[in-house]
């Protein structure tokens, strides 16, 4: 029970934290939210590293994992723009639903070195939940 | 409005492929290294965005200080989402952890439209929970999928 209130307030955090990038935006422009964001988290991680006297060496991994602060930056970017326009919820729900269809396409095609999991038929009562999910939020807006 | 529509949704194909670079990362140098990298990257990358595309001055630490401390909190929010996340999927099902992070995650949206914009509607919820049931659907048939063919 313990673990699954950790989910339920991971969630929620991650929602506060869209919301306070968000606002980020009426101060800042684009890519300074992305550097206030990021360097604050950095410099908090970094301290954890060095209190645990972490080996700080990199080396090892395919090339596109050195990607991955291109795509931190654009997701930063794309839910702030997005939020301040649409809502949280808005944008959250949609941005779901974005995640759900490209996992299903990594699936699909193994990408990343994952197991091959082709898109089967009684997974499309699932695919019509979610688009109806998705346009009754934008609705109700 | 279209444009904010198709950001919203390329916006979670960034977070899907962001999620398995983190994985491969995590796997190559551990959770925490594998997170250190994302953010020294992201870090330096948006500064030298910053001077190359707006005014550099809004880094000055008059401007800086002068914005509300608490809309600087949105990074430790995700740090310690991250960290709780970690340690409840280590503990339940992957598919229980990715639904109940969901229902936090857009029920604590519903939550700050109201308090920020002042905004809120049953279609909403209906709306979400849609959401909840389709994942838990496809989910579900993922994993019974995956159960037949081991």
């Amino acid at each position: 029970m313990l673990y699954y209130l950790l989910l339920l307030a991971a969630g929620a955090l991650q929602g506060v934290m869209v919301s306070l990038n968000a606002q980020l935006g009426n101060y800042y422009s684009m890519f300074a939210i992305c550097f206030f964001v990021h360097g604050i988290a950095l410099i908090l991680l970094l301290a954890f590293l060095l209190a645990r006297k972490t080996d700080l060496r990199f080396r090892g991994a395919p090339w596109y994992v050195y990607l991955v602060g291109v795509f931190g930056i654009a997701i930063v970017a794309s839910s702030s723009w997005c939020t301040l326009k649409l809502s949280a919820g808005v944008m959250l729900a949609i941005s779901t639903a974005g995640q759900i269809i490209s996992s299903q396409l990594i699936d699909q095609f193994g990408l990343f070195g994952m197991p091959v999991q082709k898109f089967r038929a009684r997974q499309l009562p699932g695919y019509v939940l979610l688009a109806a999910g998705v346009a009754l939020v934008v609705l109700g807006t | 409005m279209l444009l904010y529509y198709v950001a919203a949704f390329v916006n979670g194909f960034f977070n899907s492929v962001n999620k398995m670079m983190n994985v491969k990362a995590g796997q190559c140098f551990g959770t925490a290294k594998g997170a250190l990298i994302n953010y020294v990257e992201a870090t330096v990358l948006s500064l030298a965005l910053v001077c190359m595309t707006s005014d550099p001055s809004e880094l000055a630490p008059a401007h800086v200080f002068s914005v509300p401390a608490g809309v600087y909190l949105g990074a430790v929010c995700g740090l310690v989402a991250m960290v709780l996340i970690i340690i409840g999927t280590l503990h339940t099902h992957v598919l229980v952890s990715s639904i109940l992070a969901l229902v936090g995650n857009l029920g604590m949206a519903l939550v700050l439209d109201y308090v920020f914009y002042g905004v809120f509607s049953w279609l909403r919820v209906a709306g979400i929970l849609l959401i909840l049931l389709g994942i838990t659907w496809i989910e579900k048939s993922k994993t019974s999928q995956k159960e037949v063919s081991d």
